[in-house]
Parts: C-alpha cells; structure tokens; sequence
C-alpha cells in the first residue's frame, strides 16, 4: 500500500470518453466501478435529474430531495462494482435505487401525524394530476402519459399514489377505500400493462 | 401465504411494500424463478414513471457531491462472496428446516402407506420404505436443497413441491391432498432437458393423500420436472399434458 498513486484513467478508457460519441450510462457506471471520477461526472449529468426528480416528488420537501440526491450518487460510486447488468440498465438500477431511498426516507422521518396531515391534504390522484399539468414536452413523459391514460382508473390510482406518493400498498387500500387484494392485484397488473404500452425501455 | 407472494411483485416494484414484507417477498425471490424471471421488467417500467419527473437541481450540489467523493470508499465487485453465500446458506438452511420438518411430519404419516412402492413380501416391503425414506429424507437435508413451486396449475396441484438437490443430482416430489388418478391410471414423473422426456417412475397419492417420491434417474441437465396422468404402470412417453410442471433454476 505504500506505493498508492492518485489513480489514473487507463489509456482505452480516456479514449472512449472523448470524441463525438456519447458513452452510455452503462458504460460510464463501468468505469466508475474502476474509480473513474470523470466517467462519474459524466454519469452524474446524466443522472441527476430524474434521481432529483424522484426524490422531489416523493419528499415534496426540495432540502430533503437534496440530501437523498446527494446520498443516492455517492452509493452509485459506492456501489458501482456490485451492479449487475443482467437485471437491467444501469439507468433503471439508479432510479430504483432512488425511488427506494425516497420512500424509505419519507416512511422514517415522517411522524404519524405528518402522514395524517399528508393525507388529509392528498387529494384522490395528486402525483397523476401533477403529471398532467406539466408541460409535457419530454418523450418520456409524454410515454408515460399515455401509459397511464391506458390504465383503468383504479390501476393508475394505485400505481401512482404507491410510485409517486410513496405510500405503500396498505395505505393505498385505505386511501382509495378497496380490500388489500385488490390493491395487490391492481399494482401488478397495471404496471404489466404499463410495460407492455411503454416498453419498458430504460 | 407463498401463494400470496407472487401477487405482491407490482408492491415491491413500485416500492409500496413495508421492510418486513420486502424482506419475505425477497426472500421469495431468491426460490421463485417466474417472480425473478418478470421482476426486472417491471422494475423498468417503475423507472420509465420515474423517467417523468426529471427535475434539475441546484448546479452546487454536484461540487458537494464531487468534493465527498474522497470520503467513500468504493466496494470491491463481488468476486468471492463467500461470506454472502454462507450467510444465504444460513437463511436457507433455516427455511429447509422447516420444510424438512414438514416433510417428515408428512412421512411419518405416509410411513406405513407407501403406496408407490408395492411388495408381497411385507418385510421387504418395510425394507424398501426405509430406504426410500432416507433417499427422501437426504435430499430433503441437502444443505442446498432448493424448493420449485409448479408453474401456474390447478388448485389440487398447487400445493405440491419438488425439492432438488444439485449436489445430490436428486430430487422429491411432496404433495398433499391430491386426487386420485382415474380408474386404471397412475401419475407418471417426467425429467426433461434438451432430449425427450425421461420417465422417472410412477406413484400414487394413496389413503392419506400425503405423500414424497424421489424423482428417478440422472436430474443432469434437467429444465423441467413434469407430472402426468398415465395408464396404469406408467408409459415410456408422455401420453398428454403435465397436471404439475416444475421449472429447474440453471445451476
């Protein structure tokens, strides 16, 4: 260990980061897993902002967005080693690993009483109607749009109120007034269907 | 409860389930090849309703970001989890042990009805019952002994288990409150790999409906472990469609 030296990008990897040719958030999470920070800044342009966008509409609260922001791209440094390619993109992998750290946040720094007060204020389908009043210019948005246009109401209910809201499947039961089962059965099948129009790509 | 599981695969895409319940559902995951087979699908399509909400953030928080880089240090990828796979082997053998202690609940009440295994002669009969019952009862014990449910089937078959053993090369059949076959007929196993199915002995489910059946022959290369309903003492090939079909993991 005592001849370290400040790690430099080998030869093949500098070259693939220059040129025309954009890496893919795949191949820049390669080189990050090897301690390439310029792949990672590279990454974090390209991932940044759904991981912000993520966290901002599950947390609402922008200072909390920031600090899960923040935790999620240093745990994809951390973590880049562990990716497993064969489960899916390396896009997919860190907005599941954001979504996942928003809904935790939001599920342990919330009293009960916050909860009561969020729902209290939550109208039948907030995430949804946000998602309409945006200015939809983006193609994923307007793909998801339409994917959730496709769903019968109470699949899109569930589905956006456990994805956007972060609630989980037991309150949601509660929120929308139907049987856990339903609920369960609801989420699967409309996120199969929402697949099947979307494509599931990224 | 198992039955249950597959149904929550849209809650723990969607991240709408509970930590205790995620740990059971993932738990599920590692035996449930049809649940980890259409998990990254929809964990894809979660994160295309991701995709929708991409907001920029404030241009200083990559400098923090960037500026704490320095304090994490990076995991090594997982060449040789051999601490990972002790620990899973832990949690597996726990499970095994209960279905072990399922298995031998139900053994003893087959015991003395084994009805796969038919001799004139009752002591040998006796003999080949405890034969048959260690062969049973090793696999059931193999320290990587793994459960398959059956692709998706009638009620009666639902049920009903097949636990390999890779190690062993073995395999079981554990079923509960099956049907009888009809009249002059018997449910026949079935290994099948790239070739032809291979026929790997014949049984039936007895007075008590319990019942555990070693799956004969080499399980190598096996894909699909299969149940159909054949005339009485079994056929060299499959006559129709499975009643049961159990998806072999590739090693």
């Amino acid at each position: 260990l005592a001849d370290v030296k400040p790690w430099r990008p080998r030869k093949d990897t500098e070259l693939r980061l220059v040129g025309d040719a954009q890496p893919t958030p795949d191949e820049l999470l390669a080189l990050v897993a090897r301690g390439d920070r310029e792949a990672f800044s590279a990454l974090y342009d390209l991932a940044v902002p759904r991981v912000f966008g993520i966290a901002r509409r599950v947390l609402r609260d922008p200072a909390q967005a920031e600090e899960v922001t923040q935790e999620v791209l240093l745990e994809v440094w951390r973590l880049a080693a562990r990716y497993d390619g064969e489960r899916g993109t390396a896009m997919s992998w860190i907005t599941t690993m954001a979504h996942r750290r928003s809904v935790d946040r939001v599920r342990s720094a919330q009293t009960a009483s916050d909860r009561e007060h969020r729902y209290g204020t939550a109208t039948s389908t907030p995430a949804y109607d946000e998602v309409s009043e945006q200015v939809v210019q983006r193609w994923e948005e307007q793909q998801v749009r339409r994917g959730l246009e496709g769903l019968t109401e109470l699949q899109r209910e569930a589905v956006t109120l456990a994805y956007y809201g972060g609630y989980t499947y037991r309150e949601v039961a509660v929120m929308l007034d139907v049987p856990l089962g339903t609920v369960k059965t609801r989420l699967r099948d409309g996120l199969i269907r929402l697949r099947d129009t979307l494509g599931a790509e990224s | 409860v198992t039955g249950d599981q597959h149904l929550l695969i849209g809650a723990y895409a969607t991240d709408a389930l509970d930590e205790p319940e995620r740990d059971v559902f993932e738990d599920h995951l590692a035996d449930c090849p049809t649940c980890a087979a259409e998990l990254p699908g929809l964990l894809a399509t979660a994160a295309t309703l991701g995709a929708a909400t991409e907001t920029d953030p404030p241009p200083r928080l990559k400098q923090d970001v960037l500026a704490r880089l320095d304090s994490v240090r990076q995991l090594p990828p997982l060449v040789q989890p051999v601490q990972q796979l002790s620990l899973r082997r832990e949690r597996r053998s726990m499970r095994m042990l209960v279905s072990v202690a399922a298995a031998l609940v139900i053994l003893a009440s087959v015991g003395a009805t084994w009805s796969t295994l038919r001799f004139r002669d009752a002591e040998r009969q006796q003999q080949e019952i405890a034969v048959a019952q260690q062969a049973v009862a090793r696999v059931l014990a193999a320290p990587d002994a793994t459960t398959l449910k059956p692709l998706p089937t009638e009620a009666a078959w639902s049920g009903a288990r097949v636990v390999m053993s890779p190690s062993l090369g073995k395999a079981v059949l554990v079923a509960d409150g099956l049907a009888e076959p009809p009249h002059g007929h018997t449910y026949e196993l079935w290994v099948i790999d790239d070739s032809s199915p291979k026929p790997a002995g014949t049984f039936e489910p007895g007075d008590d409906a319990a019942l555990s059946r070693v799956v004969e022959g080499s399980m190598a290369g096996a894909k699909v472990i299969a149940v159909t309903v054949e005339p009485d003492g079994g056929r060299p090939t499959p006559s129709g469609d499975p009643v049961a079909t159990f998806a072999v993991p590739s090693a």
